[in-house]
């Protein structure tokens, strides 16, 4: 909302500079964006096209001579709006347009230029930056273009929340800094008494459905004479930044600005059976809106209709057949009240929201629905001539709460310091409440302007508003026995990421969207995603059902930064559409790197979950498509799954753009969940020595190690370690058989083992293993 | 005589330990051992002097003492040569890193902030990124054609749900779970459907903070997030609470600091203005202790709500949001 300083200063005296008004009217939460001068132009005088000629050398370009009061010059100009004998601004050599950009003498392809001819936007002034702007024909030729418009000023652009709709008008600025003081606002006249005359015949108004359309009141004005505005309508209309059109429509636009009411003006000679049909729009129904545009309407959107066909959008735009044009000599004035719902469901729908719809959107004001159309009335009366018919209207204005309760000692309770309940009463009062105080409590009256108030809290708002937020007290809350702390899951979220990073990991982060072509070239299936139903392009079309493919495209993207080796993870959330939808956190990594290879792959994962001691797990093989079939494992736990790991297909590297093998891992971080260890428990050290043992055996190549691991296990007594330390195939191993090593480690809890009985245990041991796996000691 | 021979033995002994190179090595030995001028060649020299009782005893005490200097200087001078040998490295040469790993700036941050608060009592919880309707809308006081509901800015989903626009959804499956007291923070993904650009990316991350029980007020707010931003940037950062609106508190605030690189002066990064918007924060309004059940009568808190992002790009200066999700490793390893 933008609203000029001058004009605040008109309905209400205050004493604050601009810079100290945007700070008040910030701290009341009317937040101020910006200031800005308008206007303010040096060296753009007012000139008058005398003549165009063709540029000798370019064809868009002419040269024109403009008669700027004591002399007249000749510049280059492109625009293609200029014609002889209209008046244009004229920035001479050292004016400074909008962007701080000076105008300088310049040579065009040969010919001279000691200026140029501006447009609104170059001035600043405006939007319009299709052509020059055109000025009011009756401007002194050579004049300072501020001086002749009146044009400087100072804009405030504020931020107005959506509760707020009394405050996007200037009136209702003025009100809240009125209140600051407590000072009287000086509103315009919208007295139309005695100024009407004759006969509410000439139009009908029917609502058909009042839920949506409460109140709706219009006014024919005879024999209007329709053209530019006069200049200080014109500048007000900038400033309010819109665009001015005609005298009738900028009339409206400003009233609106003004007092918050949207109105519209049709030509009545255009509607059809001299009626007004507030009603539902069919089926089918289409409509061509001012912008233009052609929609296609329903029946939640609500219509203003002659008896043939709709002439607007409720509340939202106008149609392009009934529009005020020219020729125009009656016009019918409409002010009406809509619902907010309504006009929401319509302004969504048809994709337009405009100055009109986003203030029905916050209620507009009920008393000032007929005020608008009255002032609106005499503006026009004074500006483009026309007899005003009276008041026509169906309908009646909704009846806002008007009164709720406020307990003074409920104010300090909220807010933790006390504010007396005179500085309370005087807040309350500047800003137009009326106050009744009971026994225990106040009966508040609530003014028609301020429907996002009917509760206490509101008021309770209102007062911390006016008296400051930056006065109340500071404190802490004292505890009251409340849960604290971390969950246990966001500690073993800490304990993933701690782990990951100190085993050389880089923690990334990506967005879940996917695109189709992700998942083919990850090889996923695309059975169980997500759709996402409104993207805002391809690459958004569904969610994630896994993380490697955005960890191949981050790893894909670092390579093309010459970076060669890496290590990185993901713990996030992965979603999948069983049965409606499922989200689940997982914990992803990546790793490219010289020297790497399944097993050191396979030590990251079981250092992951040792971290978050998870033991006795287990790997099998796992079908993973995007995985290599060689190298690819399941991690599992008590039979349940907890994770993958292995290297990327080969094809699956090359569409990446990525180098073989890549290693990944995934795990389900909801099962590791119900695994990790959450208490830990200090054992006692051993009091007695140990004993080692290495035992080198031969077994047939198929049989897995870890299964001659267990045989061991099963068959010691008093062994506390078994690990494999070497690993052999080649010369003095038959082929189809290999070499195991693997160092025992015994020891008894209560004395020191002798060798004797070690012996005997290993010597059972070799027999098992004999007989169950075929294993020989290898010689 | 005994006496000087053993001072001067421990003199040598002590002078062969403090020499650093081979060089002043070969003095010590001229000085105590040297042909013509050591001082224990003199008194060896000197014996043919004393009475000839005498000469055995003391001759044995010099030559004893000869001999154990002769020792010392030998062991000296190979620790001299081994110290040599081994001073031989160019510690300029590069160091041999362990691999090691960094935390996301995002994640990092975020856990800088779940610091400050679980210092204040807060309990740290999460909730899912896909939400309905209801959780992230209507619990929330904002019912369909609220002004402030805007689904436009909404990535919907399959089967009508939709990706949350702020972690403000967990405050409600908090309350409706749990009474109060309740103290809690809730980090977490979100998602608006924004056009990408230097400061707006389709994901960021929110961290939403909740506290209510039966005097909980706005100046135990402005406490609690005074406390945050002095701990967060530094003690000389202000705070400077304003009036606001968010459909789920009432009175609600926008909370600005004072510049953090201007210091409130007027620089690029705060547009000249001194302050930075950071956090929008209020009263929980009693509409939305209605929809957990709670009695607005009874019990009273406040919510607060941060963009992780801004946070951790002014710690950081850093000025392009989409550098955090770029993952560039030349860009997470600077944190």
């Amino acid at each position: 909302m933008r609203v000029s300083y001058n004009q605040l200063k008109e309905i209400v005296d205050f004493s604050f500079s601009p810079q100290e008004l945007a700070e008040r009217l910030t701290n009341l939460g009317l937040e101020v964006r910006g200031t800005e001068y308008f206007g303010k132009l040096e060296k753009v005088v007012v000139g008058k096209i005398l003549s165009i000629q063709n540029h000798p050398n370019a064809d868009r370009i002419k040269i024109v001579k403009v008669d700027i009061g004591r002399r007249s010059i000749s510049v280059v100009c492109g625009a293609p709006n200029i014609r002889e004998g209209i008046l244009v601004p004229v920035a001479l050599e050292g004016a400074r347009l909008r962007g701080g950009i000076r105008v300088r003498k310049v040579k065009v392809r040969g010919v001279n230029s000691p200026g140029m001819l501006c447009s609104e936007d170059e001035l600043g002034l405006g939007k319009d930056q299709s052509g020059i702007m055109a000025l009011p024909s009756h401007l002194s030729l050579g004049m300072g273009l501020s001086k002749a418009l009146e044009l400087e000023d100072i804009i405030l652009d504020l931020e107005i929340t959506p509760n707020r709709g009394d405050c996007l008008s200037v009136i209702g600025i003025a009100r809240e800094i009125a209140a600051l003081r407590g000072k009287d606002l000086h509103l315009p006249s919208w007295k139309v008494k005695g100024k009407e005359r004759g006969t509410t015949e000439q139009i009908q108004i029917e609502i058909k459905d009042p839920e949506l359309c409460p109140y709706y009141s219009a006014r024919l004005i005879r024999g209007v004479k329709v053209g530019p505005s006069p200049l200080w309508l014109w500048r007000k209309i900038l400033i309010s930044g819109g665009k001015p059109i005609n005298n009738i429509v900028d009339i409206t636009n400003y009233v609106l600005w003004e007092m918050g009411q949207p109105l519209h003006a049709f030509d009545y000679r255009l509607l059809r059976g001299k009626r007004i049909i507030v009603r539902r729009a069919k089926k089918n129904e289409s409509l061509i809106a001012l912008d233009g545009i052609k929609r296609e309407l329903d029946e939640d959107i609500l219509l203003i209709a002659d008896s043939a066909r709709p002439i607007a959008l409720a509340g939202v735009m106008g149609e392009e057949d009934s529009q005020v044009r020219a020729h125009t000599e009656d016009i019918l004035l409409e002010s009406a009240y809509f619902d907010p719902l309504s006009i929401q469901r319509t302004s969504r729908r048809t994709g337009l929201s405009t100055e009109s719809s986003c203030r029905f959107e916050r209620r507009v004001d009920p008393l000032g629905v007929k005020k608008a159309l009255d002032r609106a009335s005499l503006l026009i009366q004074a500006i483009a001539g026309g007899e005003l018919e009276r008041r026509v209207e169906a309908g009646k204005l909704p009846k806002e709460k008007k009164w709720t309760i406020l307990r003074p000692s409920r104010v300090a309770r909220i807010l933790g310091s006390r504010i007396a309940p005179s500085r309370i009463r005087t807040i309350l009062e500047r800003l137009w409440f009326e106050i009744e105080e009971r026994e225990k409590d106040w009966k508040i009256s609530i003014p028609s302007f301020r429907p996002d108030i009917s509760r206490e809290i509101d008021l309770i708002e209102e007062i911390v508003r006016f008296y400051g937020y930056n006065r109340l007290k500071i404190s802490l809350p004292s505890l009251g026995g409340e849960e604290t702390g971390e969950d246990s899951e966001e500690q073993d979220r800490e304990t993933v990421r701690e782990v990951l990073k100190g085993l050389g990991f880089y923690e990334v982060i990506a967005s879940p969207f996917s695109g189709e072509d992700v998942f083919k070239k990850a090889n996923l299936s695309p059975g169980e995603r997500i759709r996402v139903r409104n993207p805002l392009s391809s690459e958004q079309e569904f969610l994630t059902t896994h993380l490697f493919p955005h960890l191949l495209k981050v790893a894909s993207y670092n390579l093309a930064q010459s970076i060669e080796q890496l290590r990185i993870f993901e713990l996030a959330d992965v979603f999948q559409k069983i049965p409606s939808l499922k989200e689940t956190p997982w914990v992803a990594g990546l790793i490219l790197e010289k020297n790497f290879d399944f097993f050191s792959l396979k030590g990251i994962v079981e250092s992951l979950l040792e971290g978050l001691g998870i033991e006795g797990i287990e790997f099998s093989p796992s079908g993973h498509s995007y995985l290599s079939s060689k190298q690819r494992a399941s991690v599992k736990k008590e039979g349940v799954v907890l994770g993958i790991l292995g290297k990327l297909r080969e094809k699956v590297s090359k569409d990446f753009e990525l180098p073989s093998p890549t290693y990944l891992f995934e795990v389900d971080f909801s099962s590791l969940l119900s695994f990790s260890r959450k208490k830990k428990r200090f054992n006692p050290l051993p009091k007695f020595p140990s004993l080692r043992r290495d035992l080198a055996l031969v077994v047939k190549e198929k049989i897995p190690a870890e299964k001659v691991r267990e045989g061991i296990l099963r068959g010691g007594k008093w062994l506390e370690k078994v690990e494999l330390f070497d690993f052999y195939r080649g010369e003095g191993v038959s082929p189809g058989y290999k070499g195991l090593a693997f160092s025992l480690i015994f020891r008894a809890p209560d004395r020191t083992l002798r060798d004797e009985e070690v012996d005997k245990i290993q010597q059972n041991i070799v027999k098992l293993l004999e007989s169950e796996l075929g294993a020989k000691l290898r010689s | 005589m005994r006496q000087e021979l053993e001072k001067l033995g421990d003199e040598a002994k002590e002078k062969i330990l403090q020499v650093k190179d081979e060089k002043s090595l070969e003095k010590v030995r001229i000085e105590f051992l040297g042909r013509k001028q050591g001082r224990i060649t003199k008194v060896l020299r000197s014996i043919k002097n004393l009475p000839s009782k005498d000469r055995p005893l003391i001759g044995g005490l010099v030559n004893q003492l000869k001999e154990e200097i002769e020792k010392e200087l030998k062991e000296r001078k190979k620790s001299i040569e081994k110290e040599e040998r081994e001073e031989y490295i160019d510690i300029t040469l590069p160091g041999k890193k362990p691999l090691v790993g960094k935390l996301h700036p995002i994640t990092q941050t975020i856990e800088e902030i779940k610091r400050i608060f679980m210092g204040l009592g807060f309990r740290v919880v999460r909730g899912p990124e896909a939400e309905t309707e209801y959780y992230n809308f209507e619990a929330l006081n904002m019912p369909r054609y609220h002004p402030a509901r805007d689904e436009q800015d909404s990535f919907y989903l399959d089967n009508n749900y939709l990706l949350r626009t702020h972690t403000s959804p967990v405050q409600i499956k908090i309350m409706e779970k749990e009474s109060p007291p309740i103290r809690i923070i809730a980090p977490g993904k979100c998602y608006r459907r924004d056009a990408v650009d230097a400061s707006h990316f389709t994901m960021f991350h929110h961290v939403e903070g909740l506290a209510v029980d039966k005097k909980i007020t706005f100046s135990d707010l402005k406490g609690s997030l005074t406390y945050f931003v002095h701990q967060m940037f530094d003690k000389e950062t202000k705070l400077r609470f304003r009036p606001s609106f968010f459909p789920f508190t009432e009175p609600s605030a926008e909370v600005d600091i004072s510049c953090i690189m201007c210091k409130g002066s007027g620089c690029r990064v705060c547009s000249g203005k001194g302050w930075l918007e950071i956090l929008g924060a209020g009263m929980v309004d009693p509409e939305v202790f209605k929809k957990v059940n709670y009695d607005p009568e009874k019990y009273q808190g406040f919510a607060f709500g941060m963009g992780v992002e801004r946070i951790c790009m002014l710690k950081y200066g850093i000025d392009d949001i989409r550098l955090f999700f770029q993952n560039d490793l030349r860009f997470l390893r600077q944190f």
